[in-house]
């Protein structure tokens, strides 16, 4: 697992990089440190990361625009701040995690697991960030109608039936997307806000019908758990 | 509103009855016989002119006069008799009394009063025509000669200008107390000149007051009218003077000094080179002078949108209206010029007295915001090492140090120890000591070198111990210095204060040998709270004590940055 750590506080960047390597004893990890923001991205540009460990204050600058240009990476982010009162918006933006300074390894290790979980229950995302054109666009969570795995990117379709591209995979997009958003086919995630009802066919194909007529696969595996959580 | 106010009673309570009784006609012979007292003396050959009469010879003057058919209540009348001399009074021929005592058979002049009041007999009126002779002296004051005479009703010469001075006296009170209100408030405040000026021009209104009207309560002698009339005439000197200058100070008019020159170079030119001027001459000129001059610089205020300018125009605008205005009443004896002039002079001092209460406020205010803002920023001064990312990186640091290597976790904890008391012994005042605030530096240094891992060197040049600037100025821009900075090769940062003092100014520079990281520009070179409130800090604690006498300059050099804030002296 490669991992990039952007702080500017030596000591601090140092810790992190400390109690990872004791967080992933048994895992094949690498880390990466940049102190300043200019360096991070040239980081990411060169190298394909897991997960970041982001300051948001990084040499007298305020860290959301940062933020915005990191979520919208393949890659989790997990947020490294003094400012706690930031952590909601943060979250609103698709971070893993907030760990709030200081922090010790137990709080760290915390953030490290949830790479692992298939989702976090207190997740408030509310903007999606995608990069379109070079340019980070946000895009409101109440708009997306489902989503679609497209290999290692993600293909976003929207209530006005347009589409966006998004870098995270399935995967990674489900665990910071809220929890109506259901995973209903190995490559879909829909909106079950927007479910209207589940279709049977012959030969044990199932499909569910959103409100707008439009018609998902629902994964045979699925189809219990999905009938009991939405249906029943 | 109060001018307006003053002038309708006073027209209201003296123009109700018509006043003085027919027409005098006035001939002058020096010389003494007492025939020359008679009514039915011929004094067609006497001189219709005063010429010059010297301090030793008698002389007399006959005035004709004749009632009119239409003055059939004659009864109560009285004479009021405004000369220069001493004098016997005959009416027809009879001896009405007399003013001082003359100079002849050897004994000097008793000095009669510049007015007098004598009663008329009632049997002495019932005839049309009648004549008034005045033996008289005159031993002292030998230039200008006048007499003039008013019959009416005793009751009415007497009492009627007081009528109007009355309220002239109530304008006195009320020049005489603002006069001290604006005295102590200068007591109080000694470099506002504008106030003491104020409390000048309000006693000089008052003296004038009471010099223009003496002659209503008080019986000074005939050769005094001359001084008093020059005394007049100073004052009137001084508030041609101060009025305009007043005007000039409160309204921060740019060209004082030109100005005050050509309205020195007017005045002299009125009172010296201006030929044949009457005392009355030279007040109507200086009062002309003192509008024209008070106008251009409201007029100035005006057209800058300064408070308090379109009041005080308008009451000079009422004033030149109620010139105009005032000259077609006749009111109760008492020249109807001076009424006017001192209801225009209340007026506008009482549009003065309202600008100068609203600059008080202006000044209560700006006050009270001064205060505010000193309170915001010693409030900003004990947030800087409060503020989260300070306290929570310098604590998450300080726990690594502390789990890592305890020994120098506890170095770090007295650094930090040692900033935290530096910084609660400078947070009261608004000026500390330079060196308490090197003090401050240094140590913020040894924490920031715990927490950044880089050697931070710090060195001052030329300080002056004595010196006092406001306090965390110079740690904020070391903050920025920290913030912006990338190390150089060897690890290390240095900063280097150096103070520099001229006759016109002292200075610091804060150079940082560092390289600065790629995207920190000036705008962005704050401090590392990221809040904009670094640079911001610097100049409100700057304009709080030395207000527009600062100037802030950041600019990179060959080796890093240089911060310079250089303080008019």
């Amino acid at each position: 697992m490669k991992i990039l750590i952007i702080e500017d506080e030596a000591r601090i960047a140092r810790r992190i990089e400390r109690m990872l390597s004791g967080i992933f004893k048994k895992e094949n990890i690498s880390i990466q440190m940049a102190d300043s923001l200019e360096q991070g991205l040239d980081a990411i540009k060169k190298t394909q990361f897991d997960l970041l460990f982001l300051d948001l204050n990084l040499n007298g600058k305020d860290g959301f625009d940062i933020l915005e240009s990191v979520v919208s990476e393949s890659f989790h982010t997990i947020i490294v701040s003094a400012y706690k009162d930031k952590a909601i918006r943060a979250f609103e933006y698709g971070v893993l995690d907030f760990v709030p300074k200081p922090f010790d390894e137990d709080r760290l290790a915390k953030a490290c697991q949830r790479i692992t979980q298939k989702s976090i229950n207190d997740n408030h995302l509310k903007y999606l960030a995608i990069k379109k054109k070079g340019r980070q666009l946000l895009i409101n969570v109440e708009d997306i109608l489902y989503v679609k795995g497209a290999g290692v990117y993600t293909e976003i379709r929207m209530k006005n039936s347009t589409k966006e591209i998004h870098s995270k995979s399935l995967e990674n997009l489900k665990m910071i997307l809220p929890e109506h958003f259901e995973r209903i086919h190995k490559s879909y995630i829909a909106d079950m806000n927007q479910a209207k009802r589940i279709i049977t066919e012959p030969g044990s194909k199932y499909s569910l019908e959103l409100q707008n007529g439009v018609v998902l696969p629902v994964g045979r595996t699925r189809i219990k758990e999905l009938t009991r959580k939405w249906f029943s | 509103m109060i001018g307006f106010f003053l002038v309708t009673i006073m027209l209201c309570s003296c123009t109700t009855e018509d006043t003085s009784y027919g027409s005098f006609r006035q001939k002058i012979m020096k010389g003494d016989s007492i025939e020359w007292a008679s009514i039915n003396y011929n004094d067609e050959h006497w001189q219709n002119r005063y010429e010059e009469i010297s301090t030793d010879e008698l002389f007399w003057v006959r005035h004709d006069y004749s009632f009119r058919e239409a003055d059939e209540n004659r009864s109560g009348l009285g004479l009021l008799i405004t000369a220069i001399g001493s004098y016997e009074l005959y009416w027809d021929g009879v001896y009405l009394g007399k003013n001082g005592a003359l100079k002849e058979n050897g004994k000097p002049e008793v000095e009669g009063a510049y007015q007098a009041f004598f009663t008329l007999p009632d049997t002495l009126v019932k005839s049309k025509d009648h004549v008034l002779a005045m033996r008289t002296s005159k031993a002292s004051d030998l230039t200008g000669q006048h007499s003039y005479i008013i019959i009416d009703k005793f009751i009415k010469l007497t009492r009627g200008p007081l009528q109007v001075s009355k309220y002239m006296f109530m304008i006195g009170g009320i020049f005489l107390i603002t006069a001290f209100y604006f005295f102590f408030l200068f007591a109080n405040q000694p470099k506002e000149y504008s106030v003491l000026i104020f409390a000048i021009i309000c006693i000089v209104f008052l003296s004038l007051l009471m010099f223009e009207y003496l002659k209503l309560f008080y019986d000074y002698s005939y050769s005094f009218q001359r001084p008093r009339l020059q005394i007049i005439e100073y004052l009137h000197i001084i508030i041609s003077l101060l009025m305009p200058l007043f005007l000039m100070i409160h309204f921060s008019f740019p060209w004082k000094k030109w100005m005050l020159g050509v309205l020195v170079f007017c005045l002299v030119f009125i009172i010296k080179f201006w030929p044949k001027l009457s005392f009355d001459d030279v007040a109507v000129k200086l009062i002309i002078l003192t509008w024209v001059f008070s106008t251009a610089i409201v007029t100035y205020a005006l057209f800058k949108k300064q408070k308090g300018a379109a009041i005080v125009f308008s009451s000079l605008m009422i004033s030149l209206f109620m010139s105009r205005f005032i000259y077609f009443f006749d009111i109760a004896f008492v020249s109807s010029f001076d009424v006017y002039l001192f209801i225009s002079f209340t007026l506008i001092a009482i549009t003065m007295i309202y600008v100068m209460i609203q600059k008080r406020r202006e000044e209560r205010k700006a006050y009270e915001r001064s205060l505010i803002t000193s309170e915001r920023l010693k409030n900003e001064l004990l947030k800087k090492n409060i503020k989260p990312h300070f306290i929570m990186n310098t604590l998450t640091s300080l726990i690594d140090w502390v789990e890592e290597s305890p020994k120098e976790g506890v170095k770090f904890i007295h650094a930090l120890a040692n900033e935290f008391e530096v910084l609660n012994e400078i947070a009261d005042y608004q000026l500390v000591p330079v060196e308490q605030e090197i003090k401050l530096c240094k140590r913020h240094l040894e924490v920031m070198g715990f927490r950044k891992e880089i050697t931070y060197h710090w060195e001052d040049e030329g300080i002056d111990p004595n010196d006092t600037i406001p306090p965390a100025i110079i740690h904020t821009a070391v903050e920025n210095g920290v913030s912006h900075s990338l190390p150089n090769t060897d690890g290390s940062i240095s900063f280097k204060l150096q103070f520099e003092r001229t006759e016109k100014y002292k200075q610091y520079t804060l150079s940082t040998k560092a390289e600065i990281r790629k995207s920190s520009t000036f705008d962005e070179m704050d401090n590392e709270n990221g809040d904009g409130m670094g640079l911001k800090y610097i100049k409100a604690r700057l304009q709080e004590s030395y207000h527009d006498r600062w100037t802030l300059t950041s600019e990179s050099t060959s080796d890093g940055w240089a911060t310079i804030i250089r303080i008019a002296e």
